[in-house]
């Protein structure tokens, strides 16, 4: 489809641009977890801001990113880890929020563990 | 009347006291070493962030609890004070654990599992002298800033007398 194929283009391009690596570690399903991936993400306004960006001291508690889900596979979910290099800090994907249009995108919601 | 400092720094001693509690609030920290996360808000301007703030960043697991008030009154002729405090709870992550503890668990234990060295639960127990035993403790959920679920707990606890 037309649109379907403007958006992964659009995806791919904000993702290229916008975006930091980050180490992804998906669940197995059977309460252990799957070897972890790089995937790309791009760090979004957050619900409230705090004292610190991302990589400066403690960083933040709670992160949204944007991902390109579509293109990560096992599809992110709840409970899932995400780590980030700078700094090390580990993450709980808290919440997945899929745009509701049919870009591919999603909004995770992370929480420092 | 009692500082509500020490209050809250007693009750946070107390809870971590709670042996299953303190172990679902147990994280180890990049050394390896085991970091109970059961803390006592302090309203420290330029020091502490707000209240929402430390609500909002709180890690999972973990416990935060806050002073939130003193109602003053004569309640029962020898009561004049009654202290309020938030006991805000976050659960961990569930995923990879066989047993998880939740919401519902916490607030379990809280109520009912007798901090160590002590054959009283939480509810019946003297947390300072000069403290009576707290009213009947409630919990309300809420949404944070996320739509995320937590839980705040509320302790009510009197003073006797006026200390």
């Amino acid at each position: 489809m037309a649109w379907a194929n403007e958006m992964a283009k659009l995806n791919a391009a904000v993702s290229a641009a916008f975006s930091v690596p980050a180490t992804f570690t998906p669940q197995d399903g059977a309460g252990g977890w799957l070897a972890p991936q790089t995937i790309s993400v791009n760090i979004v306004r957050p619900a409230m801001l705090e004292d610190l960006p991302p990589g400066f001291g403690q960083g933040t508690a709670v992160l949204r990113v944007w991902v390109n889900f579509e293109t990560i596979s096992p599809s992110p979910q709840h409970g899932d880890q995400i780590t980030f290099p700078v700094g090390g800090s580990v993450y709980t994907v808290q919440e997945v929020e899929s745009e509701a249009d049919l870009t591919g995108g999603a909004v995770l919601k992370l929480r420092i563990n | 009347m009692l500082n509500p400092k020490l209050i809250t720094d007693a009750v946070v001693a107390q809870i971590t006291k709670i042996p299953d509690l303190a172990t679902a609030m147990t994280v180890l920290d990049s050394g390896g070493n085991p970091n109970v996360r059961i803390t006592a808000f302090h309203y420290r301007l330029g020091a502490e962030h707000r209240l929402a703030e430390a609500i909002y960043k709180m890690p999972a697991p973990s416990i935060l609890v806050a002073w939130e008030g003193t109602l003053g009154g004569n309640f029962s002729g020898y009561q004049v004070w009654k202290h309020r405090l938030g006991v805000y709870l976050r659960m961990g992550n569930a995923a990879g654990h066989t047993d998880p503890v939740g919401y519902e668990d916490l607030w379990w234990l809280l109520c009912n599992q007798a901090p160590q060295g002590t054959s009283s639960n939480l509810r019946y127990t003297n947390i300072l002298p000069g403290l009576d035993i707290m009213d009947t403790p409630s919990i309300v959920h809420q949404l944070d800033e996320d739509q995320i679920d937590i839980f705040r707990g509320e302790f009510v606890i009197p003073e006797i007398g006026d200390n």
